[in-house]
C-alpha cells in the first residue's frame, strides 16, 4: 500500500494519529493502512488538475462556532 | 377521501381543504400518527415523535385557522426534521450515541420559521450517524418505502422514507455530497438543495461546514418552493446565511419546458449508470424534447475530479468538528464512523488547500457550460437504493455521490425530481442544477418536467394499504 509521497505502513499511520493526538487501540493502525492508503492516492489523483490560478471560494470560509455545536 | 389519501395531498391541496373545511391539522396529524404506528416498524423512519404536543399544535392552528389567523400555506401542515437540527426541549441526537441525551435550548432557525409559519412539527427522523454515511446500531437502518428490504438513503435517510411514505408532508434534510438528493431519489420524491447560504445552518449540527446545506425534501416540486419560501433568507446566526433572492411559489408554477434550454453533462454518462437508469434518463430527454425544450451536451471536464476533491474537505472539516470527542469517546462512535474521522487528521493541509482551489475551478466550469444552456442535468445517482449504505471513504461511496457532491463543492442549487423506474421497478431520479442564487429556474424546470413527464409518484408499493 503506498502513495506517491510515502509508504503507507502500520508504523505511519499510528505517527500520523499520534501526531493528530487520537488514541489508536492496539492493531487498529493495520485496519487503517489500506483507508488511508486509498484517499491518500485519491489525494494524489487530485494533483493531476492544475488549480494555481484558482483561490479557495470566499463563500466557503467560515467553520461553525463552539458555540454553534455544543 | 380516504384517510390514505389525505396523507398523500399536496401542500396546497391539503391547505385548500383546510379552508374549505373539509379537514382539520388535527385530522391530518391523527391520521399521520396511525401511519406511523402501521409503518414504522419496517422503515424505522423516526427517532423521535411528538404525539401529543403535535395534536395541540394542530388544534391550535386549527382554531386560529377558523378565526381567520391565517399564517400561510404551511399552516398546520404536519412536518418533520432531521434529528441533527436543535428542537428547544427536545432531544436532537445526530443518531449517536455521543448525543444520545442531548437537549438544546433553542431551535434551530429553519425549526423557529417553520413554527412561525404554522407548521406542525411530527418529529425527528432518522439519519446516518452525524450524517457521515454510516448507520450506527443503536438507531438502526431506515428503509425504503418502495421496498423495505433496502435502505433509504442517505444521511437524510428518516427524512425521504417518512415523506414517501406519507408519514408527513414535508421534511427538512441536509446535504453534504448528496444526503438530501440521493435518498430522495432511492425514495422516488422530490429533494432540494438550495443554493449555498441560501437556508440558514445555524443550530443544524455541523458534518462539513463549507459543503452543508439544509433544504427541504416533499412529493411535488411546487411543495419545496412552498417550504423553501419559509425557511430561506438571511440569518444574523448564520454569517454564511445570504440574502439572495427568494424563489416564489407563484412564479415556480409558470415554469414551461417550452423553450428552455438544458445541458446533459456528458462527462456524468459514464459506464457506471447502471443500464435501466440511463434508460430511464432518456426517457426523461424526450419529454424535454417534446416539450419544446432544446437539449445540449455540455462539458465540464474537470467534473469527475470531484471524486477526488470531496474527502479532502468532509474529512479534515468533520474531524476538526469531532476532535474532541475523538480524542476522548472514540468507541461511542459506529466502527465506521470512527474510522472516517481518524481519516480526516491524515489529511496534508496541502490537499484539504488544493480541494478547496479546485472548487474555484469547478465553479468556473460549470459556468462556462451554463452560458450555454440554462440549468444542467444528469441523473441523480447511478442505481437504484442498494440494500445498505456504502460508506463515503469507500469507493461504491464515491461512485453513489459523484453527481450530486459536485454541487455541493460549487454550492449551485441542485434539485431531484422523480424520473422514473430503473432495475427491479425501483425509482430513480434526476438531478437539475443551476446557477448561484439562480434557485427559482432550477426549480421551474424542475416543476415543468414533473409535470410533463407525470412520474409524481404514487403511494410506495411497500406502503400501500
Amino acid at each position: 500500500m503506498e502513495s506517491k509521497r510515502v509508504k503507507i505502513t502500520p508504523e505511519v499511520v499510528r505517527n500520523l494519529a499520534s501526531a493528530a493526538g487520537l488514541p489508536l487501540p492496539a492493531g487498529r493502525e493495520n485496519e487503517l493502512v489500506p483507508l488511508v492508503a486509498s484517499i491518500l492516492k485519491d489525494a494524489v489523483k487530485l494533483e493531476e488538475v492544475d488549480v494555481t490560478a484558482h483561490e479557495p471560494p470566499a463563500a466557503f470560509r467560515y467553520p461553525p462556532r463552539n458555540r454553534d455545536i455544543r | 377521501m380516504t384517510a390514505d389519501e389525505l396523507c398523500f395531498l399536496s401542500i396546497r391541496e391539503l391547505g385548500a381543504k383546510y379552508r374549505a373545511r373539509e379537514a382539520s391539522p388535527a385530522e391530518a396529524v391523527r391520521i399521520i400518527f396511525d401511519r406511523i404506528d402501521r409503518f414504522e416498524k419496517p422503515l424505522n423512519s423516526w427517532i423521535s415523535v411528538r404525539r401529543e404536543e403535535a395534536l395541540t399544535e394542530a388544534r391550535a392552528a386549527e382554531k386560529e385557522l377558523r378565526a381567520g389567523q391565517d399564517r400561510g400555506p404551511l399552516h398546520g401542515v404536519p412536518v418533520s426534521v432531521k434529528d441533527n437540527m436543535d428542537t428547544a426541549g427536545l432531544q436532537t441526537t445526530c443518531a449517536s450515541r455521543i448525543l444520545r441525551n442531548r437537549v438544546p435550548s433553542r431551535d434551530a432557525t429553519v425549526v423557529r420559521r417553520l413554527r412561525h409559519a404554522g407548521a406542525v412539527l411530527l418529529g425527528k427522523t432518522n439519519l446516518l450517524e452525524f450524517a457521515y454515511g454510516i448507520v450506527h446500531p443503536d438507531y438502526g437502518q431506515c428503509n425504503n418505502p418502495w421496498d423495505p428490504s433496502r435502505t433509504a438513503g442517505g444521511s437524510s435517510s428518516g427524512a425521504a422514507s417518512s415523506v414517501a411514505a406519507g408519514m408527513g408532508y414535508a421534511a427538512l434534510g441536509t446535504d453534504t455530497g448528496g444526503s438530501i438528493r440521493i435518498p430522495a431519489s432511492y425514495c422516488g420524491i422530490v429533494g432540494y438543495k438550495p443554493t449555498y447560504g441560501l437556508v440558514s445552518r445555524a443550530g443544524v449540527f455541523p458534518l462539513s461546514w463549507s459543503l452543508d446545506h439544509v433544504g427541504p425534501l416533499t412529493r411535488t416540486v411546487e411543495d419545496t418552493a412552498t417550504v423553501l419560501q419559509e425557511i430561506a433568507g438571511s440569518d444574523p446566526d448564520d454569517p454564511t446565511a445570504v440574502n439572495g433572492p427568494i424563489p416564489d411559489p407563484r412564479k415556480v408554477i409558470e415554469g414551461t419546458l417550452r423553450g428552455a434550454r438544458v445541458g446533459v453533462i456528458k462527462e456524468l454518462m459514464g459506464d457506471d449508470l447502471r443500464p435501466g437508469v440511463r434508460a430511464a434518463f432518456e426517457r426523461a430527454l424526450r419529454v424535454f424534447r417534446t416539450g419544446g425544450t432544446t437539449v445540449w451536451e455540455v462539458s465540464v471536464p474537470s467534473i469527475l475530479y470531484s471524486d477526488q476533491a470531496l474527502l479532502p474537505v468532509i474529512g479534515p472539516e468533520a474531524t476538526a468538528v469531532h476532535e474532541s470527542w475523538l480524542r476522548t469517546r472514540p468507541e461511542d462512535y459506529a466502527p465506521m464512523t470512527r474510522a472516517q474521522l481518524e481519516l480526516g487528521a491524515m489529511y496534508a493541509a496541502t490537499d484539504y488547500v488544493r480541494a478547496q482551489r479546485f472548487r474555484s475551478k469547478l465553479m468556473a466550469e460549470c459556468e462556462t457550460a451554463l452560458e450555454q444552456v440554462e440549468v444542467l442535468i444528469a441523473p441523480t445517482v447511478a442505481w437504484v437504493a442498494p440494500k445498505e449504505d456504502p460508506a463515503v471513504a469507500g469507493q461504491e461511496g464515491v461512485i453513489e455521490a459523484r453527481r450530486t457532491a459536485p454541487f455541493n463543492l460549487t454550492g449551485m442549487p441542485a434539485i431531484t425530481v422523480p424520473c422514473g423506474t430503473a432495475e427491479d421497478e425501483l425509482p430513480i431520479g434526476l438531478q437539475i442544477a443551476g446557477r448561484w442564487l439562480e434557485d427559482e429556474r432550477v426549480l421551474q424546470v424542475a416543476y415543468a418536467f414533473e409535470r410533463a413527464a407525470e412520474w409524481t409518484v404514487s403511494v410506495p408499493r411497500g406502503v400501500r394499504s
